[in-house]
């Protein structure tokens, strides 16, 4: 062979000491700080000592004296906290299932507003609204439930327009997800506009902001959001064995199909819970992984919790400046993403043209 | 148990109509079988049946009497591994990673790799020669280290037939040598049934035990080099004139166009 033999040991290789948990301790340390300022920023100033005893509070067999006062607490526990809570669960749902679409499609693109699935599941969130569905089916709730079967039959027609032979190319990607999402879009409008009531109120949802206010959004998504990104985060040894192609993957046995179908229901079930409470929020699925793939190479085992973690402090972040940027107005969450989001889009595509692959 | 690949009356093709029909072969533990016939004959299609990737439409692929038809995806990754031409591959992984996914049918849904799913990988990039670019992105290899990252993956896969599918197709000259050296020991060593797809008629010549001639959506002929290459029947199934002359060194064939 080329080169002369090698006397390199057999012993398997592994990394080495604390190196390995880095991109943990960095990313876990980064989504505790953004929650903490999430919690601290607002229109009214509460004392940091306060802020901080109001929060260890919380911590079980903790009991500090409350000194503090009565508005503050209600700002905190039934504002700000769920507030926060419910958007660092959007901003981990839409990394995690950015990471998976990305993965899923072969294609650094891919992301749950670009491919459409956002704008299908606000369709099927609108949709159940606007037919004043019941809160509850069956102890689940409706609007999630809408917005998920309409994720999942949006990718399922993107995937089938954009599929050529047997590779999802970037370019027919990106064109069915535009125009799948445009018609959904539209047909969204056109709900929106019949029901005038709920205009205001779903223009808001729309670009961001929040339908509902305190604990009750967060208990309802909660479990779809728990299921789904565990799913996804157990999944990344399969995710990897299919970036070498259906065809490899099958011939490493992996079972591709059963593969695919639970990581983009799993994929499509977080996005669509994000979409449902929290609005259309773009690029955020974009954006995550490819900073977790770049800092931390490709291994998907890796990527998805990282990008996971790093999609909770983003989207915190992102919102933390949506309320300061023009204090004492809060502009929904979701333009901050847009302005960050799709120069960093064209960016990439700039970066694919020739290769057909970023990764 | 002697685990021969044995395709039966097998058809195999994409839509309705069957690009290569009727195929009946075997090829024995420590043996390898070349694949040759022109462009689009259905080599790499052969390929794919008889690995199970590609599902018959007519007849049976079997491995040591066993029906890969009736194996779950994992089972039949245990039976049959594929080393396919090292294009379009995800460049960030590095070669280890990329072996060890060799071990992918050994591994329950949330299973990881064990130790000893690692010592197999590293032993098997020991044998490929690939060991020393464990840690480096298969993306920054050359073409031949990529075939043998593959080589080594299929090897960790441990099963008895081996599949290459044009394995050579971007290699210089000595590259190309090396590569079937290295599946010429492995198919001696492990009793590996093997079963490879070439262009270089040379390279069959040399490296084959048995040759099966495809043209016309069929098995022409199976038989030795010495059988398969010669004159007339190349001629008739590449379409030009063709001479055959004895190697200087070995006397195995030459076959030469012109």
């Amino acid at each position: 062979m080329g080169g002369s033999r090698t006397n390199a040991s057999l012993e398997p290789v592994k990394p080495q000491g604390v190196r390995r948990y880095l991109p943990w301790i960095w990313s876990g340390s980064a989504l505790i700080v953004m929650l903490f300022v999430s919690v601290a920023v607002g229109p009214v100033k509460i004392p940091l000592p306060d802020l901080g005893r109001m929060l260890f509070d919380l911590l079980p067999g903790l009991q500090l004296e409350a000194d503090w006062s009565r508005t503050f607490a209600t700002i905190v526990y039934q504002i700000r906290l769920p507030n926060t809570a419910l958007m660092a669960l959007a901003g981990m749902a839409l990394g995690g299932s950015g990471a998976a679409y990305q993965g899923l499609f072969r294609n650094p693109l891919a992301d749950p507003y670009i491919i459409g699935v956002a704008s299908g599941a606000g369709l099927g969130a609108v949709l159940a609204m606007a037919a004043n569905w019941p809160v509850s089916l069956l102890g689940m709730a409706t609007v999630p439930l809408a917005a998920f079967i309409a994720a999942l039959i949006t990718v399922a027609i993107v995937y089938a327009i954009a599929r050529v032979g047997r590779s999802t190319p970037v370019t027919t990607l990106i064109l069915a997800g535009v125009a799948v999402s445009s018609f959904a879009t539209a047909m969204t409008s056109l709900i929106m506009l019949l029901s005038t009531d709920e205009l205001h109120r779903a223009v808001n949802w729309m670009v961001g902001g929040f339908a509902l206010g305190g604990w009750e959004p967060v208990l309802v998504s909660l479990p779809y959001l728990l299921i789904g990104l565990a799913v996804l985060a157990l999944l990344g040894r399969q995710l990897n064995v299919l970036q070498f192609g259906d065809e490899q993957a099958r011939q490493m046995g992996l079972d591709v199909e059963r593969s695919k179908l639970i990581i983009v229901v799993a994929a499509s079930l977080v996005a669509a819970t994000a979409v449902a409470f929290s609005g259309i929020i773009a690029f955020v699925g974009l954006i995550v992984p490819h900073v977790v793939r770049l800092l931390w190479g490709p291994d998907y085992r890796r990527t998805l919790p990282l990008a996971i973690l790093v999609g909770g402090s983003f989207l915190l972040a992102a919102d933390v400046v949506a309320r300061v940027i023009l204090a004492p107005r809060e502009l929904p969450v979701g333009v901050i993403t847009a302005v960050v989001g799709a120069p960093f889009f064209l960016w990439l595509l700039y970066q694919t043209k020739g290769m057909g692959r970023v990764w | 148990m002697r685990y021969e690949l044995r395709l039966e009356r097998a058809a195999l093709g994409y839509g309705m109509e069957p690009v290569l029909q009727d195929v009946t072969l075997s090829v024995q533990p420590g043996e390898i079988l070349a694949i040759v016939g022109p462009n689009g004959v259905g080599k790499s299609t052969l390929v794919k049946g008889a690995c199970g990737s590609l599902p018959l439409m007519d007849g049976e692929v079997l491995i040591g009497g066993q029906n890969l038809r009736e194996l779950k995806p994992d089972r039949r990754a245990r039976m049959v591994s594929v080393v396919s031409q090292a294009v379009n591959l995800p460049p960030s992984f590095c070669a280890l990673d990329v072996v060890l996914m060799g071990r992918t049918p050994y591994l329950g849904w949330l299973e990881q790799e064990s130790d000893r799913d690692r010592q197999i990988a590293m032993e098997a990039m020991a044998r490929t020669e690939t060991i020393d670019l464990a840690e480096r992105p298969i993306g920054e290899l050359s073409g031949g280290e990529q075939q043998r990252v593959l080589i080594a993956r299929a090897l960790a896969q441990s099963t008895p037939v081996m599949l290459l599918d044009e394995p050579t197709a971007h290699l210089d000259l000595r590259h190309q040598d090396n590569l079937l050296k290295l599946v010429r020991d492995l198919a001696f060593v492990d009793n590996l049934a093997v079963m490879i797809t070439l262009h270089d008629l040379n390279l069959v010549a040399r490296f084959a035990d048995r040759v099966a001639l495809l043209s016309d959506g069929r098995v022409r002929k199976i038989g030795t080099p010495a059988e398969i290459l010669t004159p007339d029947e190349l001629a008739e199934v590449y379409g030009i004139r063709i001479h055959v002359i004895p190697h200087p060194l070995d006397g195995k064939p030459l076959v030469l166009s012109g």
